[in-house]
């Protein structure tokens, strides 16, 4: 994808993060972006797209900066790392990396919140916000990066990443 | 016998006589005449005629019918149209109305307040569901700073945390990491209303001796330096006094509906009303 497609894309879901569906406790979007990017993106530019995302919703969020900003940056970089000794092909691996950012944003959100506050009911917070990002993730996480590699392949004629969803789910190459 | 021209000659005369005798006769004398002939004629003809009639006016009023039917199908994609957009129109007016009735509720706010009020309207909320804030369209340009009260007819929304040239960020009383100093209005018993990180606030740090009871109002106390004495925020929802501890369990629900608000007015404070707020400390009453 070109580097304006990337923008519009970090755009449509910042808005959709704080103007159409704010504050519900589901998977992020921009989550799996990342997973994407980790996953199929060139490394500088999707390591500079990453940072742009992490600020951005860091700056539009209530929270201390850079809960989503190493949140992503740690998933990333993890993708890229595992990516070279795993086998990043199989389709429970970008579902594992989403899996991991949510808890590595809650986790975040929780150490920062724990330092400043009296911390009253944040595992219970904790505890439901994560088992709803989960349970939406199983939903959002494979039809998301379907959506991009479709996309992907439409606009580049890439063949190779001609993914369904049922190869998502067979552990075909996507 | 005769000749042919004999009998037609004799044809002629009869019919001329016939004629002639038939329209004297008919002149003087019309009716009787005709209550022969003319009847059956009337009779055989008559229905067939009706019929003639009535398929001719049929005919003409399938025509008419169709023509009025494409001429309502043309009106009534007309007034279809006009449908509408009255319908659009009332909607804006409704609207319009609503932003009125809000506009005046604030309108008469600033007016009971002596201080300087700007309105602004909420532009997007906190992506992460643990931190509830707002972003609203003002900023450093019109006078904002991050410390100023964000309130609603209804009751405190919250203050501003951070502050940009046109945005600024607000952080609720629902947020977890926001405190007002309060009191009960009833029993002027004191407290901190801090957020929860759900819809509703806890009144912390109330004594157990302190008489707060179910629907109790909890107003600001102005010794936070933030938020104005006297300022709405909620309602008592619950009291729990356990048997340990000095104090005591107490939830609020505020007044301020934020899922539905879309404008917020916030309070220019000068630093000096700020300095006079934290003077007028008050004893609560046990």
């Amino acid at each position: 994808m070109t580097l304006f497609l990337h923008y519009s894309v970090l755009s449509f879901f910042t808005l959709g993060m704080t103007v159409f569906f704010t504050g519900y406790p589901i998977c992020s979007p921009m989550l799996v972006y990342v997973v994407y990017l980790g996953l199929d993106a060139d490394f500088v530019p999707g390591l500079v797209l990453i940072l742009i995302a992490g600020f951005v919703l860091d700056g539009l969020s209530g929270g201390v900066l850079g809960v989503y900003l190493f949140s992503f940056l740690w998933i990333f970089c993890m993708i890229r790392w595992l990516g070279g000794f795993l086998r990043a092909t199989s389709p429970f691996f970008p579902f594992l990396a989403v899996l991991a950012g949510i808890l590595l944003e809650n986790l975040f959100t929780i150490l920062s919140l724990a330092s400043r506050t009296h911390g009253e009911g944040l595992f219970s917070d904790a505890f439901r916000f994560v088992a709803l990002q989960v349970i939406t993730a199983i939903i959002i996480c494979p039809l998301l990066l379907t959506l991009f590699r479709k996309m992907q392949g439409f606009l580049f004629r890439q063949t190779r990443s001609k993914s369904t969803l049922s190869d998502f789910f067979s552990g075909r190459p996507m | 016998m005769f000749s042919r021209r004999f009998i037609l000659f004799s044809v002629f005369f009869v019919l001329l006589s016939a004629t002639l005798i038939s329209l004297v006769l008919s002149g003087k004398h019309p009716r009787p005449v005709a209550q022969g002939a003319g009847s059956l004629v009337l009779t055989l003809v008559g229905p067939l005629q009706h019929g003639a009639t009535k398929m001719t006016q049929w005919a003409g009023s399938l025509w008419r019918i169709y023509f009025d039917s494409v001429r309502q199908a043309r009106e009534n994609d007309f007034l279809r149209k006009e449908l509408a957009l009255a319908r659009e129109k009332e909607n804006e007016y409704l609207e319009l109305a609503l932003a009125n009735e809000r506009l005046r509720s604030f309108l008469n706010f600033r007016e009971g307040e002596d201080r300087e009020v700007l309105v602004a309207e909420i532009v997007g909320k906190d992506p992460s569901p643990w931190f509830k804030t707002f972003i609203v369209n003002r900023g450093r340009r019109d006078g904002v700073r991050p410390g100023l009260p964000v309130v609603v007819p209804d009751g405190i929304v919250g203050q501003v945390v951070e502050v940009a040239g046109r945005y600024a960020k607000v952080l609720l009383i629902t947020d977890r990491m926001s405190g007002v100093d309060s009191l009960v209005q009833r029993t002027r018993a004191r407290g901190v209303v801090k957020g929860s990180g759900a819809s509703f606030c806890s009144f912390s740090y109330a004594l157990r001796r302190y008489d707060i009871a179910e629907g109790d109002v909890v107003v600001s106390s102005g010794l936070d330096g933030i938020y104005p004495k006297g300022l709405r925020i909620g309602w008592v929802d619950g009291v729990i006094r356990s048997d340990d501890g000095i104090f005591q369990d107490v939830r609020i629900q505020p007044f301020v509906d934020f899922e539905r608000i879309e404008e917020v007015m916030i309070l220019l404070l000068t630093d000096e009303e700020d300095v006079d707020d934290m003077e007028s400390q008050e004893e609560p009453l046990p």
